[in-house]
């Protein structure tokens, strides 16, 4: 899987899978790369998330420390 | 008189003494009594050494002289009379008065007429000194200049003072000790005009340094006129017209102690300012210092009051601002924090939000990757069996459609069979492996094989007739 890839283009893509294989509109021979790309997208995607929301919290955590920390200063 | 030979036969010559000795005789006769005679004493003629005095008498008529005569008052006589014209007038007999004397009508033949004054009425002149002085005052009225001294204003600080005095003087002595000695320290710039400040001299003295001072009165504050420590006979010149109207119509405000006990003098009158002694002017010149002094530590106080109550205020107003400042500032950062709490808890709740809805869509899409490709391969599968079905139904119709079709075929191919044309005594020819059909034309000596029922012939071409 590339290195490169984004969230955005990650879900765009697990969506387009997830699509093809909702409608059927997937052949048998490339099913199982297929599914194998989505699982590996998943994964992508939920530690992308699990990251994110980290730290998301914890530059949120910070920041009402500093602000305690201002506080005190002041 | 008839001819010179006539008056020399009656003439009778006298010589000069029998005719004053006649003149002599008949005023001794006819002025044997004192007369009281009113005259003015135009030259008083005193002589120190005798004692004695020689008074001209005159009697004007509109300024002209139409009568004059010759006075005498012996030196004991002089010595009673100036005593008691001096108590009741306070001035001395002096050149320019009017008195009223009693005097015997002399003739001698030494010295001819003349008017031996034994006694004077001192209030006479007493009351000719007063129309003197209530003419001047009536004169400076009408001119209209009696209050311009008055009205000048008086300097705030008098200080540069221009004295007219005698520097011999215990009035000038007086001031200079108090104003020196005053004991704020001020300093007063003074100097000195010197005059007489008495008798009849005093009017042409004063008036003359009063026209010195009035060239260079940009020096001066205030004039000052002061006398005093001598007797104080003499002082009518303050009444007179000329010096009072010098001093009335001066350009600086001028200031008098001139120090006696008796009347105001119209000097005194229409000087700015009026004081007895010397030293009360002085006084009075200090008071306006002091005056001065008191205006400026008071406006300096109030100054400082006003500033500190100024102060004080803006000082409790900023402190209120500086409060009020801090308050909002407190409740603008605490608002701001709350927001930003605020705005922080929102952009976690949506992250959260946004993570969970994410989370469920990868949550979706890992259900439908896991159970979408099973779904996928039944419905292969199905396909399959459908097909299978399709198949296995129409197989039947097919296989005994095409087993027919395969029996005719059979059939043909049974009786196409080479083998049966064998049978029938046919054979096939090949050359190298090929039956020989229109085209394949084999040349001489070439090799064929020759099929038939039983075996094959191998053959040599010995000739080709073929075309």
């Amino acid at each position: 899987m590339s290195k490169n890839i984004n969230y955005t283009e990650a879900i765009v893509e697990l969506e387009g899978i997830v699509s093809d294989i909702e409608n059927a509109s997937i052949g048998v021979d490339e099913l199982s790369e297929k599914v194998k790309r989505a699982a590996e997208l998943i994964k992508f995607c939920r530690s992308k998330l699990t990251s994110t929301e980290k730290e998301v919290n914890s530059i949120l955590s910070n920041l009402s420390t500093e602000e305690k920390a201002e506080e005190k200063q002041s | 008189m008839g001819n010179d030979e006539q008056v020399s036969q009656v003439r009778q010559v006298f010589s000069l003494f029998e005719i004053t000795e006649s003149i002599a005789r008949m005023f001794r006769k006819h002025y044997a009594t004192p007369y009281w005679i009113r005259a003015e004493i135009s030259k008083l003629n005193l002589y120190p050494h005798s004692g004695h005095c020689y008074p001209d008498l005159v009697d004007r008529v509109d300024g002209k002289v139409k009568s004059q005569v010759r006075g005498i008052i012996w030196r004991d006589d002089l010595f009673e009379i100036t005593r008691k014209f001096e108590k009741v007038t306070r001035e001395p007999l002096r050149e320019g008065i009017n008195i009223m004397f009693l005097a015997y009508v002399k003739f001698t033949s030494e010295y001819g007429l003349s008017l031996q004054i034994i006694d004077i009425e001192p209030l006479f002149t007493l009351g000719e000194l007063a129309k003197e002085k209530m003419e001047t005052i009536a004169r400076l009225k009408n001119e209209g200049i009696f209050n311009n001294n008055r009205v000048l204003e008086m300097p705030l600080l008098p200080q540069r003072l221009a004295i007219i005095s005698a520097n011999t003087s215990k009035g000038y002595s007086d001031l200079m000790v108090t104003l020196n000695g005053n004991p704020y320290g001020y300093r007063f710039h003074t100097r000195l005009f010197h005059a007489v400040l008495q008798g009849e001299g005093a009017i042409e003295s004063i008036r003359k340094q009063l026209l010195t001072i009035k060239e260079i009165r940009a020096q001066f504050d205030a004039v000052l006129i002061i006398r005093g420590g001598g007797d104080e006979i003499g002082m009518a010149c303050y009444d007179n017209y000329i010096l009072a109207r010098e001093v009335a119509d001066f350009p600086l405000p001028v200031i008098s102690g001139i120090g006696h006990s008796t009347n105001e003098t119209v000097v005194e009158m229409v000087a700015s300012i009026n004081k007895i002694t010397p030293t009360d002017v002085a006084y009075f010149l200090i008071g306006c210092f002091r005056t001065f002094h008191e205006r400026i530590e008071s406006a300096a106080h109030m100054l400082e009051l006003a500033s500190k109550v100024i102060l004080d205020t803006n000082e409790s107003r900023f402190k209120l601002m500086i409060q009020d400042f801090i308050k909002a500032s407190q409740v603008f950062t605490n608002q701001q924090q709350q927001e930003l709490s605020f705005t922080a808890m929102s952009i976690r709740d949506s992250v959260n939000a946004a993570v969970f809805n994410h989370r469920i869509a990868l949550s979706r899409y890992e259900t439908t990757t896991q159970s979408g490709p099973g779904r996928i391969i039944a419905q292969f599968a199905n396909i399959l069996k459908e097909k299978e079905k399709l198949l296995l139904f129409h197989n039947g119709h097919l296989f005994k459609k095409h087993s027919t079709s395969i029996d005719h075929i059979e059939n043909k191919v049974r009786l196409l069979d080479p083998v049966n044309v064998l049978k029938r005594g046919f054979s096939i020819t090949r050359f190298k492996g090929k039956a020989l059909v229109p085209g394949i034309n084999p040349g001489v000596g070439d090799k064929l094989e020759t099929e038939t029922l039983t075996g094959k012939i191998h053959c040599i071409v010995t000739e080709n007739q073929t075309k």
